[in-house]
């Protein structure tokens, strides 16, 4: 395992797709510190008169902000890493080495599962080291314990999106209709499914992955902007909300994986 | 070592293999010749499990190949079509991935790549990222993959496909010396008549999924083909196996050319050359 691992994490960081990942959340990294830095003096602006935010809610607010923007990028990456993952060795041909070697094909699958959540997780370090920085800078302190269960938050929304974008991917022999499908599933299905049963019936898709991922920044404040709930305040979600968000990533992750091991195994190469 | 018992595959309405049954009992070089479509490639990919019979079985040393595919493939070096590599690692990185995978570490896995490299002639490209290699380089590569670890059964899917005259030559040499030792069990593939003459101690010709031929080679190794004006005496119209236009067939029984030859001469013959004669084309194309 250890050695696929080791090499299809190589293979990963030099592919321009890990440099145009990494070169883009360099600069919407950049963006967000400009926009903190600006935006810190306004935020104040947006409330009515009467109401005064403290520093850590201002702080809670900007991390708020960070996280939103954080919580689709997972999607692009896996996206770019894990989408094509299984479809890519029967299009470019490199099943033709992978599956003459005496290894099991579930741990040719986890193995280069890891690395492609390792890729992702390499790619993002610019954009959480920017942030822990910009916010230090800003208010000369961090609320750690808020901040690194949304960090881990992020981690686990990576490998539960990774994981479902191999499963995907294992239904493919083609990336581009792999890379099609993750798209269409997470921004128009989850999406729209969201928006119909939050709308008609004022219900929440908790167990969507998207909905899932909202805790990254419901953790700081219990808004979606996609989400119409009365129950949504400036407070932070609470750990019962945290619990089931975690719950259902685990279980994307591993249904997922379970699934794709399934028909990778059976998968042939014509 | 290797056994192919009623091995039949279909895709849909096509029928790749019919009831294919083979044994390669004996180390040496067995030549698999057919016709694009013939199902080699797809044998192979059985062969190799990359793919799984519709009915039938393989076994590999005993091994069956699709309930204890791991433990089989141990046994095997392959080149199954023309494959591609990951192109960010290097020839070197990728004989090391597949050298770990077959259980070679430190300097055995150092000398190892070592020996393919210099066999196959790879060292000026080896640290060079394998997605800038011309088709040549892949197929070598390709075979290294197949070579590393000594595996006691080499399949090779048209090993000299898309080589330069040089690289096919080599690659002639190292398959003959292989054969030669006797120790492996090398299963190749090719669409080139002599390349199976030269190479192969066995033949077999698959036309429509079918074992059409399977014979041992030399392949009638005792029949002459005399080109040119040949009056052929009445003495000898026994051994003639075939009379064309400026040609005949001939068997030379106890192996004495020199004295048909001189006979003919004596006759008034006008030879313009005189080939060694066998078979293969015609049972090719008539197969």
């Amino acid at each position: 395992m250890a050695v696929i691992y080791r090499y299809y994490l190589r293979n990963y960081y030099r592919s321009k797709s890990f440099y145009l990942i990494f070169i883009l959340l360099l600069i919407v990294s950049a963006l967000m510190i400009y926009l903190s830095v600006r935006y810190l003096p306004k935020i104040q602006e947006i409330f009515p008169s009467g109401v005064s935010l403290s520093s850590p809610m201002k702080e809670r607010i900007l991390l708020y902000i960070w996280a939103y923007v954080l919580s689709d990028i997972p999607v692009f990456a896996a996206v770019f890493f894990s989408s094509p993952a299984i479809s890519s060795e029967i299009e470019n041909r490199t099943a033709f080495h992978i599956f003459s070697l005496p290894v099991d094909k579930s741990v040719l699958l986890i193995g280069k599962y890891l690395a492609s959540v390792s890729a992702s997780l390499i790619a993002m370090i610019p954009y959480f080291v920017s942030e822990v920085a910009t916010i230090y800078y800003l208010f000369s302190f961090l609320t750690a314990g808020t901040y690194l269960i949304s960090a881990g938050m992020v981690v686990m929304f990576i490998i539960s999106v990774s994981a479902f974008s191999f499963l995907i991917s294992s239904l493919f022999n083609r990336n581009l209709y792999a890379y099609i499908t993750t798209f269409i599933i997470y921004f128009v299905v989850f999406s729209s499914v969201t928006f119909v049963l939050q709308l008609l019936y004022n219900y929440d898709p908790f167990f969507l992955l998207n909905s899932a991922a909202s805790i990254i920044e419901r953790v700081f404040i219990n808004i979606s902007p996609g989400v119409f709930s009365t129950n949504l305040s400036l407070n932070a979600a609470g750990s019962s909300d945290i619990l089931r968000s975690l719950v259902v990533m685990l279980l994307y992750t591993v249904v997922s994986l379970v699934l794709s091991i399934i028909i990778f195994e059976r998968k042939e190469v014509k | 070592m290797i056994k192919i018992s009623s091995v039949s595959k279909s895709f849909g309405q096509i029928i790749a293999l019919r009831n294919v049954t083979l044994e390669i009992n004996v180390p040496g070089l067995t030549v698999f010749l057919g016709e694009n479509g013939a199902g080699k490639t797809t044998l192979f990919k059985i062969l190799t499990g990359m793919l799984r019979p519709s009915s039938g079985k393989v076994l590999i040393n005993g091994i069956d190949i699709q309930s204890e595919t791991k433990k089989a493939l141990s046994l095997i070096g392959s080149l199954v079509e023309q494959p591609e590599f990951y192109p960010y690692l290097t020839g070197r990185e990728l004989l090391e991935f597949t050298g770990k995978t077959r259980g070679l570490i430190g300097s055995s896995l150092n000398d190892e790549i070592e020996r393919v490299c210099e066999l196959l002639e790879m060292k000026d490209y080896i640290d060079r990222k394998s997605g800038s290699y011309s088709r040549g380089m892949k197929q070598r590569l390709g075979v290294a993959v197949a070579m590393i670890g000594d595996p006691e059964v080499l399949i090779l899917d048209e090993p000299t496909f898309g080589m330069d005259p040089r690289g096919i030559i080599e690659m002639r040499k190292t398959l003959l010396k292989m054969r030669d030792e006797g120790r492996k069990y090398i299963i190749m593939s090719t669409h080139l008549l002599e390349e199976a003459r030269e190479l192969s101690s066995r033949i077999i010709i698959l036309k429509h999924g079918e074992v059409k031929l399977d014979s041992p080679n030399p392949f009638y190794s005792n029949i002459v083909k005399i080109v040119g004006d040949v009056k052929v005496p009445s003495s000898m119209e026994s051994k003639v196996v075939e009379k064309g236009k400026d040609y005949i067939l001939i068997s030379i029984d106890n192996g004495d050319t020199s004295s048909i030859i001189s006979d003919l001469i004596f006759q008034g013959s006008n030879i313009r050359y005189v080939l060694p004669y066998d078979r293969l084309e015609e049972y090719f194309i008539s197969k």
